[in-house]
């Protein structure tokens, strides 16, 4: 009778608690609006992000995991302009969720209201090799844009989720306050970056030069895309002579051997870095990312100096 | 009185209070304040620093050189300019650089702005080949060809469908190779989410590389099972098998030289007029073999974990050598697919498929196929190093009125990605022709190459055995599209 009793108290109990409401589910592109929409969506949310951070975002091979990921999102947050475009809307497309197609509710493309840099001027076309014709996609590498990342993703969060909007709105101003104190804080850490010039493989850094004040002045590439030529090498070696540049920065995914060969020629010093969160040890969230890359570019110029 | 001191007081908490409140805003005020002036005073030190800088610039780059002066210093630097380039020339030959363009994933460019709004994607690649054939390689030339321009038109109609066009156009004239309506959202007509239905001219369901339009095709030529079992014999094979006949006899002669060409523009022409039936033989095997047909197709979307799995039905009214179009009744061909992640770098893709439906006596005809597709792409350097190794087998059964033709087929390939802009594929293929009367078997190694995203040149050398005779044909392949030209799904 006393075990009768027990059962019905717990079917009880267990009818009339409230069921767990289902997290919200974010499939993010990258691990930089990973972490956005995780610091934004708080206990509210489960993000994943598809692309690995040592992965060129030109050539990410479709998983079915994606798919599957994609099918049971609730948002999807990208950087948008034509950044994975290579890869992304076949993948939305098999995944037969129409909330993240284009203008589809849970669509977040992050790049709106981005003050975006070399949005290429006139005709476009292949002859400016792999052009990024609405304008370089990188952006998320400037704490001032983050917040405007941000504020994206708390739109299309809130559009999912009205239930959590006083959350949202709270995180984000929560993000905003640490992405000001991130940007006074690396504007100090930069200041002997200000006036150095840099080569780079690709244009990877041009937003991250444009808020610390330092200068990509050539890359290896001789446009955007196209694999480096010795023609091409040979005016970049000149230039880089007479301009006295000292560094190369290069990302993981790209080989080493044409900036070592530059760097031979130059007496300049070859900089790896990521451009991504939790691409190397260090950089788990955005903020350390901020401050590893600075300091090592730092470290790099100030050791060299 | 005793209410007056109430009221006093209660007054005396609420202005405390109040304070407080007042405080600790001033004080957050107050730090963002500081914030701010921390900020101005950074960026008061970054504009000097830029005016210190461009002062000296003004002051030590205008430096004036005499007209001499500047000639030899231009020599001089054109002079560095050339050594460095020699020098690099020689070490990129000594060591090819490991650059690579995407392998799979064709040409995406939006290059227009505004004015391109709305106006679909709009494509051309045009496939540009030159061929050698004969007994030994180089022994005659067949002859050079602008064997395909595919033009594509793709967009979403609205927000539940897309429409997606693609027309050949070749020297034998202009084929619409696919046009497909695809409703992506299905649940307007209150069907489940996970269904895709398709409508219109389309790539039969019928193994992977079936799913890839010709020009983008790891080799120039389809392998043989495609060519024999669903290529079309066009007007100028027909002739060269009129040529054949005259100068060798009967096919079925081994031993006996079956040189041929193909692409003359004259011949095409004179052949064009000729309405006869075409019919398969060794001679005039076609170069590109596609499975398509037009129906309707519904495919179904099963998550399974982090792998996927699709089902596709797909009654089609099809005319290859193997099926007869208006027989009476559709081919019914079903797909099943499944998608599996070895892991964050490899993919194993398995599919089985069935054809049912009418040959060219009236008879019943059945395909089973069976595919694999394993890819793998490194994820640090997956932009100079890939792997693809491809498999299917097919075989099939023909109800020829006197009893049943089991023909078969299969072939194998390897693409290799050397560096950024180098792929490496070999192909072994084998396969017999629909109603058996012949078979053929193949060796290809081509080698690619890609200097940007949306161009190719290739070099192929086969060597096949077809109806008894051995034959080498070596292939110059040139590919290039321009446009927006939509990347395949996985």
């Amino acid at each position: 009778m006393r075990w009768l009793c027990f059962v019905l108290v717990a079917t009880l109990i267990l009818s009339v608690a409230p069921t767990a409401a289902r997290k919200i589910r974010v499939v993010a592109t990258t691990n930089d609006l990973k972490w956005a929409a995780e610091k934004i969506g708080g206990e509210r949310v489960e993000v994943v992000a598809l692309m690995h951070p040592l992965q060129n975002p030109h050539t990410v091979q479709p998983r079915p995991s994606f798919v599957v990921q994609l099918n049971r999102a609730d948002l999807l947050v990208r950087i948008g302009l034509d950044y994975e475009e290579t890869w992304l809307p076949p993948l939305v497309e098999e995944s037969r969720n129409s909330k993240i197609r284009r203008g589809g509710i849970g669509d977040v493309d992050t790049s709106i209201g981005i003050p975006l840099l070399e949005i290429p001027a006139g005709r476009v076309t292949r002859e400016q090799g792999e052009v990024h014709i609405f304008g370089n996609p990188h952006y998320w590498l400037d704490p001032e844009n983050m917040k405007i990342i941000a504020r994206n993703i708390a739109e299309g969060l809130k559009r999912v989720d009205p239930v959590g909007t006083s959350v949202y709105e709270s995180n984000l101003r929560n993000l905003e306050r640490e992405m000001n104190e991130l940007l006074v804080e690396t504007l100090k850490l930069a200041e002997p970056l200000r006036g150095e010039k840099f080569v780079a493989y690709h244009t990877t850094w041009s937003y991250l030069a444009n808020r610390y004040g330092f200068r990509i002045i050539g890359y290896l590439e001789p446009k955007p895309g196209i694999p480096p030529s010795a023609s091409h090498l040979a005016d970049l070696i000149l230039r880089m002579r007479q301009e006295k540049v000292k560094f190369i920065i290069k990302e993981p995914f790209y080989e080493s051997r044409t900036p070592n060969m530059v760097a031979q020629r130059t007496g300049a010093k070859v900089i790896e870095i990521c451009p991504t969160v939790g691409g190397e040890k260090g950089t788990e969230t955005y903020p350390k990312l901020m401050r590893f890359i600075l300091t090592k570019i730092v470290n790099a110029v100030q050791g060299l100096n | 009185m005793v209410r007056w001191i109430a009221l006093f007081l209660s007054g005396l908490v609420l202005t405390v209070a109040f304070g407080q409140e007042n405080a600790n805003s001033n004080d957050t005020k107050e730090q963002e304040l500081q914030q701010l002036r921390e900020r101005v005073a950074t960026l008061e030190r970054l504009v000097q620093l830029l005016q210190e800088e461009l002062a000296t610039l003004k002051r030590n780059g205008y430096a004036l050189q005499s007209q001499t002066q500047l000639v030899a210093l231009q020599q001089q630097t054109e002079a560095e300019k050339r050594k460095l380039e020699e020098e690099l020339q020689r070490e990129l030959q000594k060591n090819p650089p490991s650059p690579a363009p995407r392998p799979s994933p064709p040409a995406v460019i939006y290059g227009g702005g505004l004015w391109q709004a709305l106006n679909p994607d709009n494509s051309v690649i045009a496939n540009f080949r030159t061929g050698f054939r004969g007994k030994r390689p180089f022994a005659s030339f067949m002859g050079s060809e602008f064997s395909e321009a595919e033009l594509a038109f793709q967009a979403a109609t609205d927000p539940f469908s897309r429409l997606d066009t693609f027309v050949a156009i070749s020297p034998e004239g202009a084929e619409i190779e696919e046009a497909t309506l695809t409703i992506l959202d299905p649940t307007f007509l209150r069907l489940p989410r996970n269904l895709q239905i398709r409508f219109g001219k389309l790539l039969a369901p019928f193994g992977q590389l079936n799913s890839i339009h010709p020009p983008e095709q790891p080799f120039v030529d389809s392998p043989l099972v495609h060519r024999l079992w669903f290529g079309h014999v066009h007007a100028e094979h027909e002739h060269e098998e009129d040529e054949h006949e005259e100068e060798n006899g009967h096919q079925e002669d081994e031993g006996e030289n079956h040189e041929h060409e193909e692409g003359n523009g004259e011949q095409n022409s004179r052949q064009r007029q000729n309405g006869r039936q075409h019919q398969l033989t060794p001679a005039n095997v076609p170069t590109e073999g596609l499975f398509t047909g037009s129906g309707l197709s519904l495919n179904w979307l099963i998550p399974t974990g982090k792998h996927v799995t699709w089902l596709t039905v797909a009654p089609l009214n099809v005319d290859n050598p193997t099926f007869q179009a208006n027989s009476g009744r559709p081919v019914w061909l079903a797909r099943i697919r499944h998608l599996h992640e070895l892991s964050p770098t490899q993919t194993l893709n398995l599919g089985l498929n069935y054809a049912f439906g009418r040959n060219d006596l009236g008879n019943d005809t059945r395909l089973l196929g069976f595919d694999f597709t394993y890819r793998w792409r490194p994820i640090r350097e997956g932009l100079y190093r890939s792997l693809v190794w491809q498999t299917e087998a097919y075989w099939g059964w023909r109800d020829t009125g006197n009893g049943t033709v089991k023909p078969k087929g299969w072939f194998t390939m390897v693409e290799y990605q050397l560096s950024r802009t180098l792929f490496l594929g070999a192909r072994y293929d084998f396969a017999q022709s629909p109603d058996k009367s012949f078979s053929g078997r193949g060796f290809s190694l081509a080698i690619t190459l890609f200097p940007s995203e949306f161009g190719r040149y290739r070099l192929q050398w086969n060597r096949q055995r077809i109806g008894g005779q051995t034959v080498h044909e070596v292939w110059l392949q040139t590919t290039f599209s321009i446009g927006t030209h939509r990347p395949h799904p996985l």
